[in-house]
């Protein structure tokens, strides 16, 4: 995200004024996080809504299915 | 008996129940080594020394009575100031929350409430629980008994440092990205960061539905065993907490590993961590070799993508949680706390949304790959010694290793696993060092028998260090 757009987008949540150089130092790094995660989920496409992921780790939790949910 | 002050959890129960000690007099031993330590250590906010014996003396009555309230009874704990109670200031670490009083108490609290247990006081945490070397603007984070020129790991680092310094029994610690296994590592305690639900969240001031998790802290792993125990299960105000059944762990812990498989990793990784690190891990993992466990290299998947996720959906779910509060009081805040939580406004919601979504299946492959022929993942903890709070203070301390600090924490919470860090030793410097052990979802129980059965074996978790002396 560019530094503009933080700063607008930080004005208009939360009303605070960002510095450009806090802008581009927080979209920097937040960048970084996009891309490394960008990457993980263009590999792996697709999803389950987070209210089932406990149902997942219960069934992720018998030995009896283990290695017989492959996505 | 040895000194009081030295006593598991475990022993100190029993030794109420069985009035070789009363809970006033234990509450006492407690206090005054509060009283001599904790102004160097700053391991509590709060200390509530008459309200703490005023219980003592109410469960020594109840006991002269014939009544025993649960297996804690009368045993003094404290926890992270980030669980609520009734009537008190619950500060998150912040200062945005000076005059908030709870109208409620947080469920893991009621529970041990409920087993008898007494507080001693809140414990000191990063702001908001972030941070994983501890900044934090009521009190700054609190020092290492191993070294007081050290800090003692965050976000849970008071808990850590209170229990290390023997100042307290037991304790409620949080972790969303290792805020429980840094501190424990970093001062030679233990804790466990449970599977995503197994614990609830009701009233725990949190950061993050997606990766919070509450978990116990102790001395040894047998008394995380206890407080898990009382902790765990399905609650009614917690809409995220697991149904899944609790086991009892108690009877787990003594369970033989020979025959088991662990799963370890290779020279490759263990290749990035420092020389003392590296040996006590190699240690550690002879250790259960020499118990008749089978070790097998585990070909592990790269870590970082997986804590990138962790860290954009962490940083958009806090950004919204501390929206009011960065409105209101941020520049009350620790400003590199507010810039952490700013991250959030920089990430698209279908980002974060596909981030959320991603989870069950980046999960399921996880586990499918290492546990189909470990019943256990060995892995490090904390790629490094606790650094100096110096170097803290200054900004992003040296650390001895290429890894990133969070790389073995951060996505174990996304994954939603539960994991138990176990000291191992001490560096040449004489810093504790440890490991975590990492399972299947839920596999709490197996955690706790490979913990226990490698504390039986060793006795990193006896020392004390210098200063402390019970």
């Amino acid at each position: 995200m560019d530094p503009e757009t933080l700063q607008a987008n930080v004005r208009e949540a939360i009303g605070r004024e960002l510095s450009a150089a806090e802008a581009t130092r927080i979209g920097t790094a937040a960048e970084r996080m996009l891309s490394a995660s960008t990457a993980i989920l263009k590999a792996h496409p697709g999803g389950v809504p987070s209210e089932a992921f406990d149902a997942v780790l219960r069934e992720l939790a018998s030995p009896a299915n283990r290695a017989n949910k492959n996505e | 008996m040895s000194e009081p002050s030295a006593w598991t959890l475990v022993e100190a129960a029993a030794a109420i129940r069985t009035k070789q000690v009363s809970s006033r007099e234990l509450t006492e031993v407690c206090l005054g080594r509060i009283a001599a330590h904790d102004p160097q250590l700053k391991a509590f906010i709060r200390i509530d020394g008459d309200a703490a014996l005023t219980a003592a003396e109410k469960a020594d009555a109840d006991l002269a009575a014939g009544t025993v309230r649960g297996p804690l009874h009368g045993v003094p704990l404290a926890h992270k100031d980030q669980f609520e109670r009734d009537g008190q200031i619950s500060t998150c670490g912040s200062k945005t929350r000076n005059g908030v009083r709870s109208t409620k108490t947080a469920t893991c609290l009621t529970r041990l409430d409920a087993a008898g247990a007494l507080d001693l006081g809140t414990l000191n945490m990063s702001e908001f629980a972030f941070h994983i070397w501890g900044f934090n603007r009521l009190l700054g984070p609190p020092h290492n008994p191993w070294d007081v020129d050290r800090i003692a790991g965050a976000s849970s680092g008071g808990s850590a440092a209170a229990l290390a310094a023997r100042l307290i029994f037991g304790s409620i610690g949080s972790d969303s990205g290792g805020s429980i296994r840094f501190p424990a590592a970093m001062s030679g305690v233990v804790g466990l960061l449970p599977t995503h639900g197994r614990l609830s969240r009701h009233r725990m001031l949190g950061s993050s539905r997606t990766v919070d998790a509450p978990g116990p802290m102790a001395r040894t792993v047998a008394d995380c065993a206890v407080l898990l125990g009382l902790l765990a299960g399905p609650d009614a105000a917690d809409p995220w907490s697991s149904h899944h059944p609790v086991a009892d762990y108690g009877s787990q812990l003594e369970a033989p590993i020979a025959g088991k498989t662990i799963g370890v990793v290779g020279d490759a990784l263990l290749g990035k961590l420092p020389p003392d690190l590296r040996a006590a891990y190699q240690a550690a993992a002879q250790t259960y070799a020499a118990l008749g466990a089978s070790l097998i290299e585990i070909d592990l998947v790269d870590f970082e993508p997986l804590s990138a996720l962790a860290a954009l959906v962490f940083a958009s779910e806090a950004a919204a949680t501390h929206a009011r509060a960065l409105r209101t009081h941020g520049d009350d805040m620790e400003p590199q706390i507010r810039e952490r939580l700013l991250q959030g406004f920089a990430y698209p919601a279908a980002a974060y949304i596909e981030a959320v979504n991603a989870r069950a299946n980046r999960t399921r492959s996880f586990v499918n790959e290492v546990y189909a022929n470990a019943e256990i993942l060995l892995l490090p903890s904390v790629p490094d010694v606790a650094p100096r709070l110096a170097d803290v203070v200054a900004g992003t301390p040296p650390i001895a290793t290429p890894l990133e600090p969070g790389y073995f924490m951060r996505a174990i919470n996304y994954l939603g696993l539960p994991a138990l860090a176990v000291p191992c030793g001490f560096s040449g410097e004489g810093l504790p060092m440890g490991f975590q052990l990492v399972g299947r979802p839920f596999a709490e129980g197996t955690l706790l028998n490979f913990g226990h059965v490698f504390q039986c074996e060793t006795d990193f978790h006896k020392k004390i260090p210098n200063g402390f002396d019970v």
